[in-house]
């Protein structure tokens, strides 16, 4: 439903809220394995989500699912990496090693037949951090503007522009080190 | 743009295609069984809360918050809002005026009491947040924002409120029990010291800032 069928932002909110709640609680949860900091997390992404409503075009298209998952899975990964400072514990880049985060179930043979690429994208898949998986899912995935970006992981465009160019010479040079490799 | 180019630009399409179709799954509505969506209730509550209408109504009023061009700052001002305001129908809140927006320097605390040292200061996007931390583990935190068109709420029905000086501004000390807030305005800056610590220690802090 597009956000002009909702006579009023708080209907639209409700509806959204409605549509996601449980999936934002299984994300936030599988993250912080704690049912009321799962329900924390879910509100104050909630209340990110009421800033950035103008970006909801369909709640039920793959780009609010997206923008409603990316939101959620950040704030659960925010107080994760909050909960680990305040127990003194390292904090580390490569959270996946100590969430579940669900989400990322890719099919990696679809990029067998027309590049041979499929164990070269797992291992490229593998060396990406968060914030870059978000930036590729949500600008290739999800057309979403470098502002717009931004404005959901808290950072300039520059630094957005920065990350992905990053992100595709990382890409380049894993597609030339296999293409050497194989001859 | 070359093949090798064009090479990297078509698999970074692809594998943004398929995480998205991922996320869209992971978010997909199905039939699972929900878990009640408890709000934090202080234990001595005991009014009887249908959990679906409580869901709606708080969704809702943050969309009358947004409707109105008010943005609450912290998870806890809103639970206050919503929960505190909406459902004991006896809670008031203070509001704070809006600031224009500024572009001001961090400040950081000339005294702190002994045994606190920084444990993190980040830029949250609409200011900035630095905490200090002693032994027995206290926290206090610093909070600094710069942006306009903030509003923060608190539940006065739980929080007692006092006003203060804190170096030339006037300020509020809030004490709800065990967290205590000392907030004021400075040079346009919403300056916000959260701590266990009591009144005057919390005014020392605050009035020391540069």
């Amino acid at each position: 439903m597009a956000p002009s069928e909702f006579k009023t932002t708080g209907s639209l909110i409700t509806a959204l809220f409605e549509r996601y709640k449980t999936n934002m609680q299984r994300v936030a949860h599988g993250i912080l394995k704690n049912a009321d900091e799962a329900d924390d997390a879910v509100q104050d992404a909630m209340i990110k989500i009421i800033k950035n409503i103008h970006m909801v075009d369909d709640i039920d298209s793959r780009r609010c699912a997206n923008f409603v998952y990316t939101i959620v899975k950040n704030t659960a990964l925010d107080v994760f990496r909050k909960k680990q400072k305040e127990m003194g514990q390292m904090v580390t880049n490569d959270i996946s090693d100590f969430v579940n985060i669900i989400g990322e179930e890719i099919n990696f043979d679809v990029f067998e037949p027309d590049y041979g690429f499929s164990e070269g994208m797992q291992e490229y898949l593998s060396q990406l951090n968060e914030m870059d998986k978000d930036i590729i899912c949500l600008r290739y995935g999800n057309d979403f503007s470098d502002e717009e970006i931004g404005r959901l992981l808290g950072m300039k465009p520059d630094a957005v522009r920065k990350r992905l160019s990053r992100a595709r010479k990382h890409l380049a040079e894993i597609i030339e080190e296999r293409g050497n490799a194989n001859g | 743009m070359d093949n090798h180019e064009k090479a990297t630009e078509d698999l970074l399409q692809l594998l943004g295609k398929e995480l998205a179709k991922s996320r869209e799954t992971a978010m997909a509505q199905e039939d699972q069984p929900e878990r009640e969506f408890i709000p934090v209730v202080e234990p001595e509550r005991k009014q009887k809360r249908r959990r679906h209408l409580r869901q709606i109504c708080a969704i809702f009023l943050c969309g009358i918050l947004l409707a109105t061009g008010i943005t609450t700052v912290s998870s806890d001002a809103v639970r206050a809002k919503l929960f505190g305001f909406f459902f004991e129908d006896k809670a008031g809140y203070t509001d704070l005026r809006q600031t224009e927006p500024v572009e001001a320097k961090i400040l950081y605390p000339t005294y702190l009491p002994e045994g606190y040292e920084k444990i993190s200061e980040e830029d949250i996007g609409v200011g900035t947040d630095i905490s200090y931390r002693n032994e027995d583990g206290d926290v206090i935190n610093l909070l600094q924002i710069t942006d306009s068109d903030i509003e923060e709420s608190f539940d006065t029905e739980s929080t007692k409120r006092k006003s203060c000086i804190v170096g030339d501004c006037q300020g509020y000390y809030l004490d709800s029990g065990g967290t205590h807030v000392l907030i004021w305005e400075e040079n346009g800056v919403y300056m916000k010291i959260t701590s266990t610590l009591d009144e005057e220690t919390m005014v020392r802090i605050g009035s020391g800032l540069k």
